[in-house]
């Protein structure tokens, strides 16, 4: 009996120009498109190159062995001082802002998807959906929930995402900086807290982003292992690449907000683990009776297993604080009891709320995990410390 | 593990099993529409009704990937021809079915439908050796996603194409009232959600609606037979596919012992090289018409329901732009929590002992509802229809593109599953949600 052959079939008639944008997105620029008065103004461009140091342990271990590996990171061009950084530095909103974002592309094509907010689609840069940048755009988002973004490039966005295209986006809520949305009905402990807007301060932020890179990855161009643009033939056999390697993701360098875990265990020993990260970006210093507030995002492709030697109260994820109404009204923060290991997968944020009571040093790692196969790559390490 | 009455019959014997109750039929597959599905495609029978078994076969067919390379596969496959994935079967909750059960491949393979059972036991046909036929009679459980694989030797039969959804309805479904959950058993937060949407401020439009209402088709890409279930609600079966192990199915191997395929070496060694959801890869799954059964398509104010699977064996973590989601039931657990978010773990069906929190660690079984709420970061005054706040954008075309209605992406945010081949982004596993008009229903200008 002949075996069937389920086909994939052809571009269906009339789909030509979509199927052809989803593969070779168009560019365009000017905006911001029927224009509401800002409240805020965000600038940034991209791509721009730094080359990230790595530690002598960290080279000997990637392929290409070398001191460097080559990252594109988005620039904030109104910061001298501080504007060229890995993570893509910070925006910070309010709740209830109108964002225009100028965004220029110099090198390449590029887009900005503001992930987590949930703008028009010319707005919500989706290359495939929209178009990509070449020269200038302005987007123009509200930020509607106060909670926990990000921003990244979403042109051929498994390479751009990992070559450090992104940051992190936070909106506060109306009460500003050191508040965050939640409600804590029922959870006790946290001072300060405001029942009737659901907000609660804080003393100290951090920002956690583990990622990881294979840095083969990183000696590709820009348009690495795309498909070819044939508008008479989109989905044609001969334009696609079969020479790629973007699905074959094999991590060797690891870091907490951009900075690289050192290994202390010898070549080839797995797990392999990393030493504590005691860099004050990413290390936490906090006083007996504050308020840690954890903002926390996957921004690698590993499956990431935290474990936070403190009590944690999860009190929202990606952007939306449990319990606050009207639309979170359906759900309800949780304790994350410590040494309780949770998981995170790609773009997943979790905010964690934590009392501080009695002084001494609390770690905090990371395992990246094979998205397939369960190879636990690597551990991470770094500390709350608490003094008196 | 439950092994409910399974009668072991000769594949040529026809045996004509009258039940009852079966409210809700199998009512084909996915795939049969799928490219013009191959020399018994295109559209089927409704089977499983009028009290007659549901005939599944395991077979082997070639599956064409994105790119356009065949694949060898093991399939189920319904009275529609064989399905990537299986036919989607449909039943209400409490209906006695009867699938049969036969395997036309050359190995032991087996019929597992997971969770199903009596107390959430597996519902399971035993071992079928080729050319057999085996009956598995059951209830269908409370209303929910499941998911029907063979388990022998996993994950590799399941992850060679052997899996399907099998989805459940409460009981009434059809009649739409009082169900206005798609569980039998609903927690209060879950219940409340559904009863808030068309009702609450911040839920302007329609309730969830579980089935079509009426006698005509309104979505007449979708078989005919699924295209009522289907009304608000989709599945998203996801699987990852390296075809270097199904070239060695093809040339005879398999995971019975000594068959040359190790399943703790394939574990070891997948690497996925092609992503689908449904079957689809890239922009099959989000233009054109073979892409509806994927598509999350509607009118702002029409919550849709959306039952994501996971056969494969590596981890997805969906992103769903232009709504956050709410997360409804994890493995069959209605969740006491239902969190709204962006991005969701998909875990493997072996992941089933993970720690954390159900909605945390994920399932291979999760429900989403996506509300269809206006894009809430559009700035500008709400109660302004968007075909009046964003003319310019609605009437824009670039490269013979208009930006109407409003499109945009769901996709696996782990982005080598935006691959096919190695390269070749956005062609992996993706969909899209597109918003067709304002909350009055008036569509917005193309």
């Amino acid at each position: 009996m002949a075996i069937v052959t389920i086909r994939r079939g052809d571009v269906p008639p009339g789909e030509e120009a979509h199927f052809l944008q989803f593969v070779c997105p168009p560019t365009f620029g000017g905006g911001p498109l029927d224009p509401q008065a800002p409240t805020l103004e965000v600038r940034r461009d991209l791509d721009v190159q730094i080359d990230l140091p790595l530690p002598p342990e960290v080279a000997a271990r990637t392929g290409a062995g070398r001191d460097t590996i080559r990252l594109w990171i988005i620039e904030d061009p109104d910061d001298s001082a501080g504007g060229r950084t890995f993570p893509s530095k910070l925006i910070r909103t309010r709740e209830g802002d109108v964002v225009h974002a100028p965004v220029g592309a110099a090198l390449n094509t590029h887009t900005i998807h503001w992930h987590g907010i949930e703008p028009s689609s010319m707005n919500d840069g989706v290359g495939h959906t929209s178009f990509e940048i070449s020269g200038n755009f302005v987007y123009q988002f509200a930020t509607s929930q106060a909670g926990t973004y990000f921003y990244h490039c979403h042109k051929n966005t498994v390479l751009h995402f990992e070559m450090g295209l992104y940051g992190l986006l936070i909106v506060d809520p109306a009460q500003g900086e050191g508040f965050v949305a939640a409600n804590l009905s029922g959870v006790p402990g946290f001072p300060g807290y405001d029942a009737a807007d659901f907000v609660v301060p804080y003393d100290v932020e951090a920002l956690w982003v583990p990622d990881e890179f294979d840095s083969r990855w990183h000696e590709l161009g820009h348009d690495a292992f795309m498909q070819d643009c044939r508008p008479d033939d989109p989905a044609g056999q001969a334009t696609f690449t079969r020479d790629g390697i973007l699905h074959d993701f094999r991590p060797d360098v690891f870091v907490i907000t951009g900075v690289v875990s050192v290994p202390t265990t010898a070549p080839g020993v797995r797990p392999e683990v990393g030493a504590t990260i005691t860099d004050p970006g990413v290390a936490v210093s906090a006083r007996a009776g504050d308020t840690v507030l954890i903002r926390l995002l996957n921004a690698g492709y590993t499956v990431q297993e935290y474990t936070l030697g403190l009590d944690a109260w999860a009190i929202a994820s990606d952007g939306h604080p449990f319990g606050v109404p009207p639309r979170n009204a359906y759900s309800s923060p949780f304790l994350l009891p410590s040494g309780t290991p949770f998981r995170l997968t790609t773009a997943r944020r979790v905010d964690l709320l934590v009392r501080a009571t009695t002084a001494g040093t609390f770690p905090f790692a990371v395992k990246y995990i094979d998205w397939v196969n369960n190879t636990l790559y690597h551990e991470a390490r770094t500390v709350i410390t608490v003094s008196p | 593990m439950e092994k409910p009455a399974s009668v072991r019959v000769n594949r040529r014997e026809f045996i004509r099993y009258g039940m009852c109750g079966l409210t809700a039929i199998a009512a084909g597959s996915l795939a049969w529409s799928c490219g013009g599905g191959g020399s018994s495609g295109g559209t089927g029978p409704p089977a499983g009704g009028g009290g007659l078994p549901i005939d599944l076969s395991m077979e082997e067919t070639l599956v064409e990937m994105v790119d356009l390379t065949p694949v060898y596969h093991w399939v189920f496959a319904g009275p529609g021809g064989p399905g990537f994935p299986g036919p989607a079967i449909f039943a209400a909750s409490g209906d006695e079915l009867a699938f049969r059960v036969t395997n036309h491949l050359d190995e032991v393979h087996e019929f597992r439908v997971l969770g199903a059972g009596q107390g959430g036991a597996d519902v399971d046909s035993g071992p079928i050796a080729p050319g057999e036929t085996v009956e598995v009679r059951f209830t269908a459980p409370a209303g929910g996603t499941y998911l029907y694989l063979d388990p022998r030797n996993a994950p590799v039969n399941r992850a060679l194409g052997l899996h399907g959804a099998f989805v459940v309805l409460p009981k009434n479904a059809r009649e739409n009232t009082p169900v206005n959950t798609p569980y039998s058993s609903p927690t209060a937060s879950v219940q409340r959600l559904f009863d808030d949407l068309g009702t609450a401020a911040h839920f302007p439009g329609d309730p969830w609606i579980p089935v079509r209402p009426g006698g005509v088709a309104v979505n007449p890409d979708l078989p005919p037979d699924i295209e009522p279930f289907l009304f608000r609600t989709r599945i998203w079966m996801f699987a990852q596919v390296d075809p270097a192990f199904n070239a060695l199915a093809a040339s005879g191997a398999n995971a019975e012992p000594g068959g040359g395929i190790d399943p703790a070496a394939f574990l070891q060694g997948f690497l996925p090289r092609y992503f689908l959801i449904n079957g689809r890869s890239g922009a099959f799954a989000a233009h054109g018409p073979q892409a509806k059964e994927s598509l999350l398509e509607g009118f702002i104010g029409e919550p849709h329901l959306v039952r994501l699977l996971n056969a494969g064996v590596s981890r997805p973590s969906p992103h769903l732009h232009a709504n956050h989601f709410y997360v409804l039931a994890v493995d069959n657990v209605v969740q006491d929590s239902a969190i709204h978010i962006d991005s969701m773990t998909l875990a493997t069906v072996e992941d089933a002992a993970l720690p954390g929190r159900l909605s945390l660690k994920g399932g291979s079984r999760v429900d989403w509802l996506v509300a269809f709420i206006r894009p809430p970061d559009i700035p500008g005054n709400p109660d302004v229809p968007l075909r009046t706040l964003i003319p310019e954008e609605l009437s824009t075309v670039i490269d013979g593109v208009v930006q109407s209605p409003l499109d945009y992406p769901m996709h696996n945010h782990t982005e080598q599953s935006q691959t096919a081949a190695g390269g070749n982004y956005p062609q992996g596993g993706i969909t899209h949600i597109v918003f067709l008009g304002d909350l009055d229903k008036v569509p917005f200008p193309t």
